[in-house]
């Protein structure tokens, strides 16, 4: 059996070359879990190491998405007041975003003719990173393929959460800020936070907000 | 609160959910019950933030760390991705707009509706 130690280190240093490489070149196109992941999958090519050595380490790793996901609600109720001031229109406007979002991704993916079993796989990708792999977990989805689509949607949202207000003629913060955290999680809200205060705590607390209301949906709809 | 009792708090309450979502045989994944049952017990103070922050904002801050190892699982599926990275991209741009539209629109819809009651 390999020793989890390869697979843990390996992974450390990488995320640590890829926060690296971010904070040196302060762009959204370098997300230090790509680059982390990249460098990772170039290791095991190159030395022609198992994916099986790797994961003996990258279990431990794993084992900690439960309870990261159980800490979100530390951050939800920091936000708790400000959630008691706009209560009805971020619970309407995450739940909107977030059926939009399961029903438009599970109807392109069978447009486009992808298998069912990548279909399943991203369901859950507009949400936030460890809600979305926990879904897919539970839809028998690739758990892989989840945490790509959701860096490339949160990406997404990281690069166009400046124009996304003009492009669409909305012009309220509130709105704006609801849209941001619901399309796009944690990397489009980081952007949401440098446009202002208001648009930053929406798009946070939307994250957990459609996060739970994709949780819902997929329950009963698959 | 020390780290290691925190972190003990934080497993028991993952524990907690991943059983209730296992025992009851929930649609729901035991780690969004234990986000949940966390939620719960901060808002009726049967725990407070400082028996959980330090072990907590640790782990909210190194986030994005957790996710390397799913996401190298990626190179089990290379001939997949390989023949469908295209369509992957699509899918994820055209319903990230499509989910903004929705929501902003929505709440600006809400707002309106909300001062016109409150108006009227």
């Amino acid at each position: 059996m390999a020793d989890p130690l390869f697979g843990i280190t390996l992974s450390i240093i990488a995320f640590a070359i890829g926060t690296w490489v971010r904070n040196k070149t302060r762009s959204a196109l370098a997300n230090p879990l790509i680059i982390a992941m990249a460098l990772v999958i170039l290791v095991l090519v190159i030395f022609d190491i198992p994916l099986e050595s790797y994961e003996a380490g990258g279990s431990f790793i794993s084992f900690f998405l439960p309870p990261v996901t159980a800490v979100l609600a530390l951050s939800v109720y920091r936000q708790r007041k400000i959630l008691r001031a706009y209560l009805i229109p971020i619970g309407a406007g995450t739940l909107a975003g977030s059926i939009v979002a399961v029903v438009s991704t599970i109807f392109f993916s069978r447009l486009f003719g992808l298998e069912e079993i990548v279909v399943r796989s991203l369901a859950s990708k507009s949400v936030t990173a460890a809600v979305a792999v926990a879904l897919t977990d539970r839809l028998g989805g690739v758990p892989a393929l989840t945490v790509a689509s959701t860096v490339i949607t949160g990406m997404a949202g990281n690069i166009l959460a400046p124009y996304l207000g003009k492009i669409f003629g909305v012009t309220d913060k509130v709105a704006n800020g609801v849209g941001i955290g619901t399309s796009s999680h944690a990397l489009g809200t980081s952007k949401a936070l440098e446009l202002g205060e208001i648009e930053g705590s929406m798009s946070s607390i939307s994250i957990s907000f459609s996060a739970l209301w994709t949780t819902l949906i997929l329950a009963f709809a698959f | 609160m020390d780290p290691l009792l925190q972190l003990g708090i934080i497993f028991a309450f993952t524990f907690a959910g991943e059983s209730l979502s296992r025992g009851l045989r929930l649609p729901i994944p035991g780690s969004i019950i234990a986000m949940v049952l966390t939620l719960l017990a901060l808002l009726f103070g049967v725990v407070k933030e400082r028996h959980l922050d330090t072990v907590g904002d640790y782990l909210l801050s190194h986030m994005t760390f957790f996710f390397i190892a799913p996401g190298v699982g990626l190179l089990a599926y290379t001939d997949l991705v390989s023949s469908i990275w295209l369509q992957l991209i699509l899918v994820n741009l055209i319903s990230f707009f499509l989910c903004y539209i929705s929501a902003s629109w929505t709440v600006v819809g809400v707002n309106l509706i909300i001062r016109r009651f409150r108006r009227g």
